[in-house]
This record gives C-alpha cells, structure tokens and sequence, in this order.
C-alpha cells in the first residue's frame, strides 16, 4: 500500500465528529438517557402545576421558571450518565489510550448533551405550550434555549468528569452544578419571561449576551481544563 | 521539638499583629468615626461588614490562583494553599453575609432582600466554595481529588467577579456603589482611617489563620503517610 492511501489521523474537528457520531450511536440504541429525561420532564411540569396554581395572571411570572427548572432537573440524568457509564464500562481508559485529544472528547459529550436537551425541549416545550397556553413558538426562545444549553452542559459535562470517580457521585454533581448554574438561570428565565410577554429584542438581547459570555467562558477554560480531570 | 518548648514561629508573630491590629480596628471604629448621620449606629457595622468581604473575596482569588499553579506545578503545598484558603473564605464569607443581615434589619427593615443583586449574587458565591469544601471532604486525599479540585477551584472563580460586579450590572440594587471611588463625594480622614484599619486588621488575621491551617494540614498529611506506611510493614 502506498503512503498516500493510508489515512491520515483526524483533526480536532473529526475527533470531535467521530466521538459526537459515538455517542449518538450509543445512545440511539440503548435510548437510557433521552427518553428518561422527557418523561421526567414532563412529569416535574405536572408536579409544578399543582404545587404554583398555574392559571391566570401568575401564569407569566412563574412559567420561565417553571421551565427551566424543570429543564435543569432533567439536564441532571443526561449529565450524570455522561461519563459514570464510561466508567462502569470501563471504556474511558479505551477513549484515553486512544489518540484523541482530551479537549475534542469534552466537547463531543457537550454537543452530546446540547442535543439531548434539545431533544428534551422539543417535547415539554409543546406540552408546557399546550397545558399551560403559553405563546411559546417564538425563534427568539429557541435562542434562549439553546444559549441555555449550551451552559448546562458546558459546566455539567465537567463536573460529571469529576464526579463519575468520586465516591458520593450523585450527591456531588447537582451539588456542585447548580451554584455554577446560577448566572445561566438568571439570564434564561429573564430572556424567556420577556419572550412570553413579547418583549422588545432590545430588552432580550443583554441576556442573551450574557449567557452567550458564559458558555464562550466555561466552553473555553473547561475545554482547556478537561485533561487535568482525566488524566491518570 | 518538644511540645512544651514550642519555638516562637512566624505563624505566632503573624497571630500578634492581627491581634493588636484588630484591637485598635475596633477601638477606631466605636470611639473615634464619627456616627453617620441618616443610618446613625448602624453604620458602624461597615467597619467589620465591608474588610470581611473583601477579605472573602482576596481568599476566594487565592483559590483559584493556587489552583492554577497545582494544574501547573503539581506540587502538594499549591493544594493545600487553596484548601486552607476556601475554608477561610467561607469563614469570612459566613461573616460578611451575618454582619451584612444584621445591618439589613434596622436599615432596610429586613434580614434579607431578594431582589439585591449583591446579596444574592454572594450567597451564590458561598455555595459554591461550600460545594467545593464538600467535594473535599467526600474524596479521598490524593492526586485524583486535588486535580478535580483545582479545576472546581478554578472554576467556581466566576462567582466572585460575578459577586463584586453585580452592583454594576444589575440596575435593581439596594447596595451602594463604593464611596471611595466616586469622586465627588469623597468619605473625610476620620471614616477612610479605621477603614483602612479594619482592612489591615481582617487581612493579618487571614493570614494568620491561612499559616496556622496549612501547617495543621501539613501536619494531618505527614499522619496519614506514617499510619500508611506503619500498615504497609
């Protein structure tokens, strides 16, 4: 065989597509963390429902909290399974003796999770626009949503890195993840409440710009960070 | 080095100065500054209020420093800097947060106000250095937990400028922005001096208590390496 046929290995960007391609597969087959997360979801909407009186004129105000608490309660499962089944499985070391950059793998399991929680969204967003008839269809609260996502996952997929090895691991992550969250749950409920009310783009867009600052800040230091968490 | 003969450390000369600084902080603060002339009394807690957070927020930075330099260095004594540093800023966090309560009730008519953003933004902040004590606590001592905690150090940081910014990012706000810094009202001699004190004071006995807890962890550390190797022979 010649040189020129062999192939040569991939860039950061395959890596990351190749590993991405991985865990969409996995998860694709055994379906444990997607669908899990929805029903739960739906569930925790149901349980607000009656715990708020979501009706009339504090529908509103309570409703972009409603959501995404509900939203970061179900991000938890994906979080969590993201890397204590490599563990279980023993397939982390494999992923780390291969050829890859640490980096490209945080940020194949940070896509992973954005698109689990996409998928999430994709189902109680409808169903909290139905029950709750809430004038949710709107391209500005996609936006919201997926800026939102992308802070969930860039913080939780670290911290679930960290937490898969420790001993109190269910304990640690929701622990550690929703003090980190705050600014991510502040900017999203702000933008998505103003979303509801048809705010003007003018009052949305400094939220989004925050938490459009946050993930650019947690995706870069994480990603730079993310061998220190798996190194042995 | 017997434990009745116990030298004079530099650890003890740190422990004085604090001592009398403090002293003279509080001697300053009740006796000498004058009494404020819409919050009266109460005022006077911002002698203690304001150098805690500041203090709180200087811990907070040598967490995450320490923790850059242990990703860097790998070396045991960045750790245990950044351990020792967290529990005190929680320590003076815990204060900030009691003293800034206390001053709340008479003031604002309340122990606690949601929608400041200063209030919230620093019970934030305490969390998370309470999650990364935790996280310490629960793992086992070793280089598999000090690198994890390095990286929650390190990233936990966000909440600090998140903390001290806030009163200018949120417009909703019932903290004051800093006399100091605004030029046109400038605080006279006789409130900036036990300020200044105060800081000084909060400052030795940080270090005062960072010194005695990293020889404490020092200490703790070269235990568990006796008893492990007493159990390995």
């Amino acid at each position: 065989m010649s040189r020129s046929q062999q192939p040569s290995p991939p860039g950061y960007l395959g890596q990351i597509r190749i590993l991405l391609a991985k865990e969409l597969t996995v998860e694709f087959r055994s379906r444990e963390t997607a669908i899990p997360m929805a029903v739960f979801a739906a569930a925790a909407l149901i349980a607000f429902q009656f715990s708020f009186d979501l009706r009339g004129g504090t529908l509103n105000l309570v409703a972009p909290g409603v959501l995404w608490v509900a939203i970061i309660f179900a991000s938890l499962l994906a979080l969590g399974r993201s890397f204590s089944r490599e563990v279980e499985r023993g397939s982390l070391d494999g992923l780390l003796g291969s050829p890859i950059d640490p980096g490209a793998l945080y940020l194949a399991k940070v896509s992973t999770n954005v698109i689990l929680l996409l998928l999430l969204e994709a189902v109680i967003i409808p169903l909290a626009a139905i029950l709750f008839n809430l004038q949710l269809f709107q391209p500005t609260l996609l936006l919201t949503l997926l800026l939102g996502n992308i802070g969930i996952a860039s913080v939780g997929t670290i911290l679930s890195a960290i937490s898969a090895r420790s001993r109190a691991r269910e304990a640690l992550l929701p622990i550690m993840l929703l003090p980190l969250l705050v600014p991510v749950i502040i900017g999203a409920v702000r933008a998505t409440a103003l979303v509801i009310d048809s705010g003007p783009w003018e009052d949305i867009q400094p939220w989004l710009a925050i938490l459009a600052a946050y993930d650019l800040v947690f995706l870069f230091v994480s990603s730079l960070l993310f061998y220190v968490t798996v190194e042995k | 080095m017997s434990l009745t003969g116990r030298r004079f450390t530099v650890t003890d000369a740190i422990g004085i100065a604090a001592f009398l600084a403090m002293l003279i902080a509080l001697y300053l603060a009740i006796v000498e500054s004058p009494i404020e002339r819409v919050q009266g009394i109460h005022q006077k807690i911002f002698y203690i209020h304001v150098p805690t957070a500041l203090v709180g927020y200087i811990a907070f930075g040598v967490v995450a420093f320490a923790s850059i330099m242990y990703v860097w260095k790998r070396t045991e004594r960045w750790d245990r800097v950044a351990l020792a540093s967290a529990e005190l800023g929680v320590l003076f966090t815990t204060l900030m947060l009691a003293t800034g309560s206390i001053w709340g009730r008479p003031v604002w008519g309340a122990w606690w106000d949601w929608s400041d953003a200063r209030l919230v933004t620093s019970l934030v902040m305490w969390l998370v250095y309470v999650a990364y004590l935790m996280f310490r606590s629960l793992g086992e001592s070793g280089p598999g937990t000090y690198r994890s905690a390095a990286v929650i150090g390190i990233l936990g940081f966000i909440s600090v400028p998140l903390s001290y910014f806030s009163i200018w990012l949120w417009t909703n706000v019932l903290h004051p922005v800093p006399t100091l810094q605004s030029s046109t009202d400038r605080p006279e001699g006789s409130i900036l001096v036990p300020f200044l004190f105060g800081m000084l004071a909060f400052t030795l006995l940080y270090a005062y208590l960072m010194s005695f807890r990293m020889g404490v962890e020092e200490s703790q550390r070269e235990l568990n390496e006796l008893r492990a190797a007493h159990e390995g022979s």
